[in-house]
């Protein structure tokens, strides 16, 4: 029996132990002392949220495919073991060995949105291994930062000693192999890193400095030392048939977030939203053929026994294969009474035919993304959605049944005015008539349900609104309190339920999205000072974060509610994403015209991501792939 | 074919919750191909019917579940292809064929509890007592062991003695084996028992117990002046005792694996 870190009384005391024990079928045992490396790999956030998380199950299989390599897991303890972790002095350990962190040669974190920061801090702290890179020696795993975030990883740049821009996929196994190969010459560690600043991706933040202008801006950013790469290109994955893919994911005990496997179909989006982060930074998109995702779909579903398969991208409606792979999907799923989800469908009458087919009708709601209000918004976003489609949409889905919708918007967008807001509601409202006028009264089943939700739009790093500034928390709750008058003002007002996200965890998400190193003093205070979980929001605490902006003379206004000139510096420019600067001020220009671009499959836009000739960009690009 | 299985929960599995272990089974015999019957309607499930729900933290040697396969299959087979998919700390002990008949609906594995062996060790800090065979002899040897069971409403004593059909101290030191009532009609708890027990001693104030005077103070205020409070939550278990569940048993006695199958 594998002999866990916590004692009985520990487990038995906190909530789930079972997120700390390990053991899942799936999971990976070695023998420690015959692997050469061992690599904690970490999502800094409790383990329902991590277990659901595609992105280290891909890595888990293809590091753990070496023999030589042992890949384990770490979550973020929960509240309740944090404190007795602290109180009893007990390191945070790997779940599968149970061996603590620090002896590990690397811990590899996965940051996936800005309110995990602190949490990085604590998977440190609690690991003993010093916050700041710059105090770390041999004794201390190299920490490795990936995913989405690191896009602009300034806000982190001191807690880290490498990050990994791109897909994992490319260069990690080398980058090990640099490593094993400094740890057998006997080299520094900082040799070491100067080494892996010349693997492709990767980015060695010690390596490089910042100046600033006196009003606060980039005056410049550049590498230390001679030789390292003055720009940093994200990897990618070029063909995504032949690479790894787990074969065997964990099956984890307890019900976790994402408690299906998941099938990623195609990586990338052909739509360009102009808010999207995700549709410009994994540009371009890479379809996963039929055959592989027909065999992958078969091998998951025998490995794990799973109930439920679910569909992963960032807009199913748009992979070329849909209608096949569903074909084929729904036979085997029937046989073997196997759920299928299917999220980020589009609401046409090809999709509203499967979900009939895959699942209950009355016992389900039928999402739609509007994003904005009025056509004008929609056009300023890039949505590429007519009202006329959305009503349509609608209407075909009550009469097919359903009579439960939610609908997504976005509230503070650049530009918006009194009618871009009031709009949400005139929309749903339209929505909710719509069920009145396609449904004749004998085949209603009940009144119409209509859920309208609206986060507050947060400008991020490579998008063409990254020139945006955003309002005040003030601003954007009056905004939002308006909106729910307007709601409760229309005819349907009684069947409508409007909700809105917080706005205090808006304007500090909006800090850290683009923030500089500046900004990472304030999240070390801010977690000094307990914060820890800050997107949950029992969690999240204001004061304490609002104290931890005072005490290091950060202005969070300056990151959030300052206009950003055409040709300022952005701490992440030094990022090469494939799609150019020049194209995303021409799409920024865009937006402010209101003049809709269109998706990769229309027409080549031109953005850049053609250098990686692959994906669309080879079926669809333009020759050559010309950037701006 | 309507089968019976007896599975052992042991080592880390003990911090698995029986839902947990219910869709545990469920991907796994999906995983070892076995064909589950799954209910009819729109969302089809199959239906795993435990004896017993085993509480997080204990371990068992002897947990049983129900359920049905579409096609007939060798029981061995079954069981060796269930066991190919286990985790660590899991097994299949044995699979046996049901009788498929209406009328003897009443053998499901629910319904036969009655009875359920344990044993339990208690943990290093609460053991203070050498000679454990003579006390559980003078224990038993009392007409009455009345404990407090608190109720929402009120807190009743009860009587546990006639549920306990057979208790020793057992070679290894500070363990015990109970054979206790369970299932429906009247189910006890081996640490409301092991409980009982210890709070027998300490009122019994054996020489060479020095302690035992204060802690029966303690004790004392908790409630009726003679009757052991029971043991509440997980934790309090943890705290005090290891405990094995052995096997279950029906109101006879036998073991439910022998209980229901086909050819009796």
């Amino acid at each position: 029996m594998r002999k866990l870190a916590l004692e009985d009384d520990i487990l038995l005391k906190v909530e789930k132990p079972a997120r700390y024990i390990g053991g899942e079928i799936g999971s990976v045992m070695k023998d420690p002392t015959r692997v050469r490396t061992r690599f904690a790999m970490c999502f800094p956030d409790v383990y329902e949220i991590g277990m659901s998380h595609l992105g280290i199950q891909i890595l888990y299989a293809m590091l753990n495919s070496r023999e030589d390599i042992w890949c384990e897991r770490v979550y973020s303890p929960w509240t309740d073991l944090d404190a007795v972790m602290r109180e009893r002095h007990i390191p945070l350990f790997a779940l599968e060995s149970q061996d603590p962190v620090r002896r590990f040669d690397f811990l590899g974190i996965t940051i996936q949105y800005e309110m995990c920061y602190t949490n990085i801090l604590q998977i440190l702290d609690l690991s003993g291994i010093p916050l700041h890179a710059e105090e770390r020696s041999w004794d201390d795993p190299i920490v490795i930062g990936g995913g989405p975030c690191t896009y602009n990883p300034e806000p982190l740049a001191p807690f880290f000693d490498l990050f990994y821009i791109g897909e994992g996929e490319t260069q990690m196994l080398r980058l090990i192999d640099i490593y094993q190969e400094c740890r057998a010459q006997g080299v520094s560690r900082e040799e070491f890193l100067l080494r892996a600043s010349s693997v492709p991706g990767l980015y060695v933040p010690s390596l490089y400095k910042t100046t600033y202008h006196e009003d606060g801006t980039i005056a410049s950013f550049r590498p230390v030392v001679p030789g390292v790469p003055e720009r940093v290109r994200k990897e990618i994955e070029t063909d995504l048939d032949h690479t790894w893919y787990p074969e065997h994911p964990i099956v984890p005990f307890i019900k976790v977030t994402q408690d299906r496997v998941v099938l990623e179909i195609q990586r990338g989006c052909i739509r360009g939203c102009r808010f999207c982060q995700a549709g410009m930074i994994y540009r371009p998109v890479r379809e996963r053929s039929l055959s592989f995702n027909e065999d992958m779909a078969r091998q998951m579903l025998d490995s794990t026994g799973q109930e439920e398969i679910s569909l992963s991208s960032l807009s199913s409606s748009d992979y070329s294969n849909l209608s096949p792979l569903l074909e084929n999907l729904i036979e085997e799923c029937d046989r073997r009474h196997v759920n299928i989800s299917l999220p980020s469908l589009r609401i046409d009458s090809f999709s509203l035919d499967v979900m009939k087919r895959v699942q209950d009708v009355r016992k389900s709601s039928l999402t739609f993304a509007p994003e904005a209000g009025t056509q004008r918004m929609r056009d300023v976003i890039n949505k590429g959605l007519t009202e006329e489609d959305i009503l349509h949409g609608a209407s075909e889905a009550f009469r097919g049944g359903w009579n439960r919708v939610k609908l997504y918007f976005m509230i503070g967008l650049p530009g918006e005015t009194k009618e871009d807001v009031q709009g949400i509601a005139e929309l749903s409202e339209k929505v909710c008539e719509t069920y009145y006028d396609a449904v004749p009264r004998e085949n209603r089943h009940g009144k119409i349900q209509l859920t309208a939700s609206s986060s507050f739009f947060v400008p991020k790093p490579f998008t063409p609104f990254q020139w945006a500034k955003m309002l005040p928390e003030q601003e954007y709750l009056r905004r939002a309190r308006f909106l729910k008058d307007t709601f409760r003002a229309q005819k349907c007002g009684r069947s409508m339920h409007y909700q809105y996200h917080e706005a205090d965890v808006t304007v500090l998400e909006g800090v850290l999205a683009r923030g500089d190193r500046r900004t990472a003093a304030v999240v070390e205070s801010a977690y000094r000072k307990g914060c820890l979980f800050d997107s949950w929001s029992d969690c999240f605490d204001r004061e304490r974060w609002q104290a931890a902006f005072e005490e290091n003379g950060v202005d969070p206004e300056f990151y959030t509610l300052r206009d950003r000139s055409e040709d300022e510096i952005f701490p992440w420019d030094f990022i090469d994403i494939g799609v150019t600067r020049k194209f995303l001020r021409r799409e920024w220009n865009r937006a402010m015209q209101g003049v809709v671009t269109p998706n990769c499959r229309q027409a080549c836009s031109g953005c850049g991501a053609a250098v990686f000739g692959c994906g669309i960009c080879r079926t669809h690009g333009e020759k050559g792939g010309q950037a701006g | 074919m309507k089968i019976r299985v007896k599975f052992a929960k042991t080592g880390n599995m003990r911090f698995i919750g029986h839902l947990d272990i219910l869709r545990y089974f469920q991907k796994a015999f999906q995983r070892a191909k076995l064909p589950l019957r799954f209910t009819e309607g729109f969302h089809p499930h199959p239906v795993l019917s435990f004896a017993s729900p085993l509480g997080v933290g204990l371990t068992s040697e002897g947990e049983y579940f129900d359920t049905e396969l579409v096609e007939n299959m060798d029981c061995a087979e079954i069981r060796e292809r269930l066991n190919a998919q286990m985790s660590e700390g899991m097994s299949v002990l044995a699979v046996i064929r049901l009788v498929d008949t209406e009328k003897k609906r009443n053998n499901n594995a629910m319904a036969l509890v009655g009875q359920a062996e344990y044993q339990v060790r208690l943990r290093k800090a609460f053991s203070h007592q050498a000679d454990w065979e003579e006390t559980v002899h003078q224990f038993l040897m009392q007409e009455k062991i009345p404990v407090l069971r608190c109720t929402k409403r009120n807190t009743e004593e009860v009587n546990i003695r006639p549920l306990i059909y057979e208790m020793r101290a057992e070679p290894e030191p500070d363990t015990f084996f109970l054979r206790i009532s369970a299932g429906s009609a009247a189910n006890l708890r081996p640490e409301t028992v092991l409980d009982a027990l210890l709070h027998f001693t300490q009122s019994q104030q054996f020489p060479g117990e020095g302690d035992a005077e204060t802690e029966k103070a303690e004790n004392g205020n908790a409630g009726t002046e003679n009757a052991a409070e029971q043991t509440g939550s997980a934790m309090d278990r943890a705290g005090k005792y290891e405990i094995c569940r052995l096997d279950i048993l029906t109101a006879e006695g036998i073991p439910l694996g022998e209980a229901g199958k086909e050819d009796q």
